[in-house]
């Protein structure tokens, strides 16, 4: 092995250099004004909240974690407080149908004022109006109408009882009426009496008698109109104190809101009401709310001339800027509360809930886009709502029609809010994808960066990004050689030597925990030493996993080997992620060949581990073999590939060149060195690619090795085009500085199998034809050997037989 | 029973019952008060005679105050009628009396109502019967007239329009010596009914109404109640008209010995409260 191939320890972990960063700890920073990072998006977001066009709302997209929130919430501040703040709206009674409430836009503040006026109205006037009516005035001119209504009665039977007597005839009062009979002195005439009276008499009284009913009958009729009459004019009394009692107090609310029209619409709506429910009023007490009382129709309740303050903008300046955390369908477009009243559920106007869109309206919206689209019908309304461009109050169990409970359709409410989306990038490809409106009503997208480019400049503002976190979190200040880990780290997490994360949570995390470490060590600064805990503990406490594998290899139950060479045996890395955490491992790789039709059998896709990707990757090594070694044979061989002690889904082809290197060493019975691991993929053209992870898959084979004792021969082969991700944990440069542990770049597979087997593997003259001591060379040989084998079964005819 | 010798004592009482849903509210008045006094209640119910000859006229025929029915009229069907009633009052004098635990009686006659009446009042110290009823024409009927007229005792006339008022007791009180007798009266039966008391003190200037006010106070002092005191120059029936109306009083009590007849039909036509007579 030529350890000059190896990288150099400088190159496995690029340094933050803490002579770059020009203070001493960052106490003396200033906070970070700007968003870093960010461009591409804050141009988006200044556009998207700028254009005032229906439809330009947002979608900021990104992982969780990197800072949408804040950057959002901190764009739209200056905004915010620049705008007037708007209407405030509140629902009151439509007396007309209160089924249908009217919505009310007021200015600012004067919904919670009208609300206590009308309070305040409706108190003053329930002692008033019953002390209007129980004034001498109105009880004299009571009494006098009903003494006008018995007077005529009285008068009516008087006179017929005058007429009657004239004719010696007595009007008589009987159980249930009256009745007219002859009298003498006072007195009843007998039946007897009256037999003995001449018949001429008789018939005469008879006569009299019968006409006399008539009258009397006629003024019987005549009394339910006089009692009518009597009621009208009580009726009409009444009227005239009430509304001599509510002028006043109306008027002067009249105008106070000269200046809102619909305002004085209900107020003059609000007397006739009153005038025409004065009885309300005149009881003294809160009549008992009935079970018709809520539904509004024949309802003496006061709650009808209440104000609902949907929403009050009054103590707020600017407009407002809302994040919904729970965007349930009631939350969002708001709803119908209901009171159970002897086992019917009621509701009325002063029942209805603003949502989310009621208390933005005007301005800025925030929604998480999961949240939103997990709760049933919340998406849907939202559309609704920003397309038709105002709110209507709905119940969900009305849109299912599953009841059919009192309910209202109130009045809606224009919608002219601004909504910011909040969500990862996969929701927001699928949305655009699966969702016609989508498109129409969230033309802005705001795409978050992952991160942003090393630099010393970068650096020196992530330096003060991470001053300013620790200042609003009341952290101790870290020391510059603490940021410097810190920044190394967050290369680290970008997984580029080049760039730095722009995942805030997992900066922020990281300050508090180093924080923890420092305080517990009663440190007045963070320093190096406590980031160094801070990484190594997040580290422990997700590492039970990568323990129990690491265990299992170090007592054979995984057999890995790490020294000595074997031939089709190829050490492997992988990564595993669970949880946001991710660890390489190594794992064995072997091959096995033999006499066939030239195909080579990837074991893992024949029982269905392997997925599509390791399928490709296994693949393509025939093309390879083919191509490389016996363009003009047949490929002779059956070769069998697996990944040992293997029992999950295997994906990616970041094993291929590790497949390649086994297959290349069981055909030509050269033994591969166990103490070097592999990672990489590669082409049909013999080129190693690209593979992510690799710092845990290198991480992953040296902990291995460490664990047994580091030979100074061991190493990993890595594709040359991932050295710019080489971000390597401190003991792992150490070891490399000490010559024990090597990082190998690779950018051919005859590269690798050189430092695999310590052979070189030989360039191809003219023909085609590699030289014979060479490790091609073998493999071609013994291609060539298989093609003749096999030529000859079949001329014999023995092929299927053999085969 | 006469004026003058202090306290105002009853121990039997007369209650004219004939069964209507006024004359039990009547009944109910009646039962409240011989509670109060211990007094025995004698209910009494007069069949009609004149309403027994005028079933039997041939052309006898009822017209129903509230629809205008015509109804024709017969003895018999009219007897039956007056039992049913008599039954009835029966049944609403032995509830009140087992209710209030009262000495009762009812007696059930034949003949003309005022003249029964008359005839029963002699030997009891009350006559109670109600005053006006749903039907018009009737405010102050010949029978109530006669009663207050002419009985024996004291009358109280039930007024259908005030049974229920919560209104005050009200007596006038000129410091005479048999007005301390009313005013006896009229704080027994402001006590067993629960209403307050209002006396009115006639008077010209502020020294007379303030003597008669002190002579008044002492004499409900001995009496245990109070009462609130109202000075009125030459009152006229207009004004206690306006005052019972203001004031919703329930009972006016008056001194049945002196009120002249003329006047006495006046007062109860016009006044629309209920009246004790005090005698």
């Amino acid at each position: 092995m030529t350890m000059d191939q190896a990288l150099k320890p400088w190159q496995l972990n690029r340094r933050c250099d803490p002579e770059q960063l020009p203070f001493a700890t960052t106490a003396e920073l200033p906070d970070l004004t700007e968003i870093i990072g960010q461009d591409r998006a804050l141009e988006a977001l200044r556009f998207g909240i700028s254009i005032a066009n229906s439809g330009f709302n947002i979608y900021a997209l990104g992982p969780s974690g990197i800072g949408k929130h804040t950057l959002v919430t901190q764009l739209l501040a200056e905004p915010a407080q620049r705008r007037s703040p708007p209407s405030d709206w509140c629902y009151v009674n439509n007396f007309d149908d209160p089924r249908r409430p009217r919505a009310m836009a007021l200015p600012p503040g004067r919904g919670r004022v009208l609300r206590d006026d009308m309070a305040r109205l409706i108190e003053d006037l329930k002692t008033a109006i019953p002390a209007a009516f129980e004034s001498n005035e109105y009880r004299a001119r009571a009494q006098e109408i009903e003494e006008e209504f018995k007077e005529k009665q009285e008068k009516a039977i008087a006179e017929l009882q005058h007429q009657a007597q004239e004719k010696t005839i007595d009007l008589i009062r009987t159980p249930s009426g009256f009745a007219f009979a002859p009298t003498r002195n006072g007195e009843v005439l007998s039946p007897e009496e009256f037999e003995r009276l001449p018949e001429k008499e008789q018939e005469g009284i008879s006569k009299t008698v019968a006409q006399l009913q008539e009258k009397l009958r006629a003024v019987i009729r005549q009394v339910p109109q006089w009692r009518q009459e009597s009621r009208d004019k009580l009726r009409a009394l009444n009227r005239e104190v009430a509304i001599s009692a509510a002028e006043h107090p109306i008027h002067g609310l009249r105008e106070k809101y000269a200046d809102l029209p619909q305002v004085v619409t209900y107020l003059d709506a609000t007397q006739e009401d009153i005038i025409a429910n004065i009885d309300d009023f005149r009881q003294r007490e809160e009549p008992q709310p009935s079970l018709l009382a809520l539904a509004g129709d024949h309802a003496p309740s006061f709650r009808r001339y209440e104000v609902n303050v949907l929403v009050d903008r009054g103590s707020t300046p600017g407009v407002p800027v809302l994040y919904e955390d729970n965007p349930t369908f009631q939350n969002l477009a708001g709803g119908l509360e209901h009171v159970a009243m002897m086992g019917a559920l009621l509701t009325d106007f002063t029942l209805i809930k603003a949502g989310a869109l009621h208390r933005a309206n005007g301005g800025y919206l925030l929604l998480d886009a999961r949240k939103v689209l997990t709760q049933p019908f919340a998406w849907e309304a939202l559309k609704r709502a920003l397309r038709s461009r105002e709110m209507r109050i709905e119940s969900v169990e009305r849109l299912l029609s599953l009841a059919s409970t009192v309910s209202l359709e109130p009045e809606p409410i224009p919608l002219d809010v601004k909504v910011v989306i909040l969500g990862d990038r996969l929701l927001y490809y699928l949305l655009c994808e699966y969702d016609p409106d989508f498109a129409d009503l969230f033309k802005v997208a705001a795409d978050f960066e992952d991160t942003l480019e090393r630099t010393p400049e970068s650096q020196q503002r992530f330096a003060q990004l991470i001053a300013t976190i620790a200042r609003k979190n009341q952290l101790i200040p870290f020391k510059r050689d603490a940021v410097a880990r810190v920044i190394e780290h967050s290369s680290r997490m970008s997984g580029d030597t080049a760039k730095l994360s722009t995942h805030l949570r997992g900066v922020a995390d990281l300050l508090h925990e180093a924080d923890y470490f420092a305080r517990a060590a009663a440190a007045q600064t963070v320093d190096t030493v406590h980031v160094q805990q801070a990484i190594e503990a997040q580290e422990r406490r997700s590492g039970r996993l990568k323990e129990q594998v690491q265990d299992a290899m170090q007592r054979g139950a995984i057999l890995i080997t790490t020294g000595g060479a074997v031939t089709g045996q190829v050490n492997g890395l992988s990564v595993i992620e669970l949880g946001g955490y991710a660890f390489g491992i190594p794992h064995r790789i072997t091959a096995r060949v033999r006499l066939g039709e030239g195909e080579v059998i990837d074991i893992e896709r024949e029982v269905e581990l392997g997925g599509p990707l390791h399928s490709k990757g296994v693949l393509i090594l025939s093309g390879y073999l083919g191509a490389h070694y016996s363009p003009d044979m047949p490929l002779s061989l059956s070769a069998s590939l697996v990944s040992e002690q293997s029992y999950g889904q295997v994906e990616g082809d970041s094993a291929s060149s590790a497949e390649l290197y086994a297959l290349l060493s069981a055909l030509s019975g050269i033994p591969v060195k166990q103490s070097l691991a592999v990672t990489g993929s590669v082409n049909q053209q013999g080129e190693i690619q690209a593979i992510g992870g690799v710092n845990e898959k290198i991480e992953g084979f040296f902990d291995v090795c460490k664990r047994r004792g580091l030979t100074g021969e061991q190493g990993v082969l890595i594709p040359a085009a991932n050295v710019q991700n080489l971000m390597l944990r401190s003991d792992v440069v150490e070891a490399a500085e000490q010559g024990l542990f090597h990082v190998f770049p690779v950018a051919t597979v005859d590269q690798g199998i050189a430092l695999l087997t310590g052979i070189p593997a030989g360039e191809p003259d003219e023909d085609g034809a590699y030289p014979e001591n060479s490790l091609n060379g073998s493999v071609q040989a013994r291609l060539k050997e298989m093609a003749a084998l096999r030529q000859a079964y079949a001329e014999h005819g023995k092929d299927k037989e053999v085969l | 029973m006469s004026s003058g010798d202090g306290a105002f004592v009853i121990r039997r009482i007369l209650v004219d019952v004939d069964a209507s849903q006024a004359s039990i509210g009547v009944l109910e008045t009646a039962a409240a008060l011989a509670a109060g006094w211990h007094a025995e209640l004698s209910g009494i119910f007069v069949e009609d005679i004149n309403l027994l000859r005028l079933a039997g006229l041939p052309f006898a025929r009822e017209l129903a105050w509230s629809s205008a029915a015509e109804v024709n009229l017969d003895y018999q069907r009219m007897e039956r009628v007056l039992r049913g009633r008599a039954t009835h009052a029966r049944q609403a004098v032995i509830s009140v009396t087992t209710q209030l635990k009262l000495r009762g009686s009812l007696q059930i006659v034949r003949g003309h109502v005022a003249e029964e009446l008359l005839q029963a009042a002699r030997g009891v110290d009350l006559v109670i019967l109600g005053k006006g009823g749903p039907a018009p024409g009737n405010r102050i009927g010949a029978v109530e007239r006669r009663i207050a007229e002419e009985a024996p005792c004291s009358v109280l006339l039930v007024s259908q329009d005030a049974i229920r008022r919560r209104g005050p007791i009200m007596v006038s009180f000129a410091g005479q010596e048999h007005e301390r007798y009313l005013l006896s009266a009229a704080v027994q039966v402001a006590r067993f009914e629960r209403h307050a008391l209002l006396v009115m003190i006639p008077s010209d200037n502020e020294a007379d109404y303030k003597r008669l006010c002190h002579q008044a106070r002492q004499l409900l002092e001995e009496e245990s109640w109070s009462a609130t005191y109202q000075a009125v120059k030459a009152p006229d029936r207009r004004f206690y008209q306006r005052l019972i109306r203001e004031e919703e009083v329930a009972v006016l009590v008056l001194d049945g010995m002196r009120e002249k007849a003329v006047d006495l039909e006046n007062v109860l036509a016009t006044l629309d409260c209920s009246v004790l007579l005090v005698r």
